[in-house]
């Protein structure tokens, strides 16, 4: 009995074992894969100091390396906010009746939205409904909407994380329920939200579907534009590793795919990093709340 | 440490009777005080449908230390708690009868919760400083009511560490986190992070359950020193721990329907000594519990 019994065991944790070693090798492999492709592009100087050029070779990323960073730090001012708002309520004011989850659920839902639906909704909302153009505004509006669900789903698991006894702490001082979150549960889910909010924003940097129709102006053009003007269009990395691989002459453009290589291994190392960063400011966030 | 161990515990040791001598100049002593700081009348309480306390009737003097004591269910921190309004959080929790505190009733609508919680303070079972400064956790109630001085700040934030006998431990590294300190060290400076705001009332549910017997002693001892300025009300496990520090003490019981009812309430000594109740008898000399 005892020795099936170990036997199952055994098998158990052998399973388990493969199943994460499958994970991690696939991991491994992406990774690895992509920068063997991409590893010549990234040794070279002109794919990070001049501009796409669909029609001849020697493209570079670099308005779209803007472009990227102005869509998510322009789409994070909306994210972060109204997702902490969202996150706060659910935690601390929405309780579990039927309403609230009904509302928790409709934001879990908004979440598996895939970003190709946002990217027309987005269209169809922020380009056409105005009467404009695409433009990193409606790109980022339509990344926000993306991850709206998930930064609420972030700071509340923030919030509910933190042990009650710092909320009683709080009340029972008489501090008022704004009080007790904005001086001792925000600051004491610092960590856990610093690292949320990388996350969510890493997974604004490769989204592509999003901005297809919202943000891009398929002016692959000599002309970069890096202008603050939220309302002027531009591409993204992810955009333009799309649009080189699939619309890219090979006589015109014979680096093309080379080129889509150096773009989806430096987006891999991007997102690589916003992950890694993510987890070593939140350890360094915690380390120092513990010696303040 | 759960509570089944605890109230084994209390079964298999003999209770050591208390000090022959009653705590001197207690006003417990008088028989019912005319008017007493805190006063629950006909209180009763509900989660949901199931009602957790039943009637009961307690009066706390001002300055003097009653300890409730009775078994795990028996409704003891659900009284507690609803002295500052702290079951109010729990979806479902209902009130009956009135708690006055100086002849205002607490539960009255009209009550102003926060301004009552700084009259009322409160430790809890598990020290909860705020992970921040060991300074910024003592000032916290008193920036809550607004700017004050830094001068002032620091003044009332050091005579609140003096008074929980932890400001000479702290002192030198009153920056420093409060997760640093022991758990000792982290209950005193939640108490003095609520005698900070200078409350008439603290109440304590089982301010010792996870300290070790030496730090116990001292929150003993501070009780001791706090005992004639603020008035005490604190919920334990221990009975020897409510033999040693209260004046009053109160026992409660689950009754029908689990609803917690309160069997006796009378100095100290006498209840330890003498209880009126069999089932008080039954109880402190651990022949349930």
């Amino acid at each position: 009995m005892t020795r099936r019994l170990r036997t199952q065991d055994r098998i158990a944790i052998f399973t388990l074992r493969a199943m994460v070693a499958l994970l991690l090798a696939l991991l491994v492999w992406v990774v690895i894969f992509l920068a063997v492709q991409g590893w010549h592009e990234l040794g070279r100087l002109g794919f990070y100091t001049s501009s796409p050029n669909i029609s001849g070779p020697g493209s570079g990323v670099a308005p779209q390396l803007y472009n990227t960073l102005y869509v998510l730090v322009l789409s994070m001012l909306f994210t972060v906010p109204i997702g902490l708002a969202g996150g706060i309520y659910f935690a601390e004011y929405a309780g579990t009746g039927p309403l609230s989850n009904l509302l928790r659920r409709a934001s879990e839902t908004l979440a598996t939205l895939p970003s190709i639906v946002v990217g027309l909704f987005g269209y169809a909302l922020f380009v056409q409904a105005t009467h404009s153009h695409p433009s990193r505004l409606a790109a980022a509006l339509s990344l926000t909407v993306i991850n709206l669900p998930y930064m609420v789903r972030v700071s509340e698991d923030a919030l509910r994380a933190l042990p009650d006894g710092l909320r009683e702490g709080s009340l029972a001082l008489g501090a008022t329920r704004a009080q007790t979150i904005g001086r001792v549960l925000l600051p004491a889910a610092m960590p856990a939200l610093i690292t949320g909010v990388i996350l969510t924003a890493g997974r604004v940097f490769g989204e592509a579907a999003a901005i297809l129709f919202t943000g891009s102006n398929f002016s692959l053009t000599a002309h970069p534009n890096y202008s603050l003007n939220p309302l002027d269009s531009g591409d993204t990395l992810a955009v333009d590793l799309y649009v080189f691989r699939t619309q890219a002459e090979p006589s015109a453009v014979p680096d093309a795919r080379q080129y889509a290589d150096g773009v989806a291994a430096l987006l891999v190392i991007v997102v690589l990093v916003f992950n890694v960063g993510a987890r070593l400011l939140g350890r360094a966030a915690v380390r120092r709340g513990r010696h303040a | 440490m759960t509570i089944v161990d605890r109230t084994r515990q209390v079964a298999l040791t003999p209770v050591p009777l208390p000090q022959p001598e009653p705590p001197e100049t207690s006003p417990a002593d008088l028989a019912s005080p005319a008017e007493p700081k805190l006063s629950m009348r006909a209180f009763s309480a509900w989660y949901g449908d199931q009602q957790a306390v039943r009637d009961v009737s307690l009066d706390f003097a001002e300055g003097d230390i009653t300890a409730i004591i009775g078994p795990s269910g028996c409704g003891k921190s659900t009284v507690l708690r609803s002295i500052n309004r702290m079951n109010d959080l729990i979806p479902g929790f209902r009130a009956g009868g009135s708690i006055l505190l100086d002849g205002d009733d607490l539960l009255a609508p009209s009550c102003d919760v926060i301004g009552m919680r700084r009259r009322v303070g409160m430790l809890f079972q598990r020290p909860n400083p705020f992970p921040t400064s060991i300074f910024e956790n003592v000032a916290y109630g008193l920036r809550l009511a607004g700017r004050v001085p830094k001068r002032q700040l620091t003044e009332v934030v050091e005579s609140a560490l003096e008074r929980a006998a932890l400001l000479d431990e702290v002192k030198d590294r009153l920056d420093k986190s409060a997760l640093g300190l022991s758990g000792g060290q982290q209950q005193r400076l939640c108490l003095a992070r609520a005698l900070a705001v200078d409350p008439q009332v603290i109440l304590m549910d089982e301010p010792c359950s996870a300290l070790d017997p030496i730090a116990t002693l001292r929150i003993e001892d501070l009780m001791r020193e706090l005992r004639g300025t603020v008035t005490q009300v604190i919920v334990t496990h221990n009975m020897q721990q409510a033999a040693r520090v209260s004046d009053r003490t109160a026992f409660m019981l689950m009754g029908e329907g689990r609803t917690g009812e309160l069997v006796e309430v009378g100095p100290t000594v006498q209840v330890f000594r003498n209880p009126h109740d069999r089932r008080t008898e039954d109880y402190i000399t651990g022949r349930f519990g």
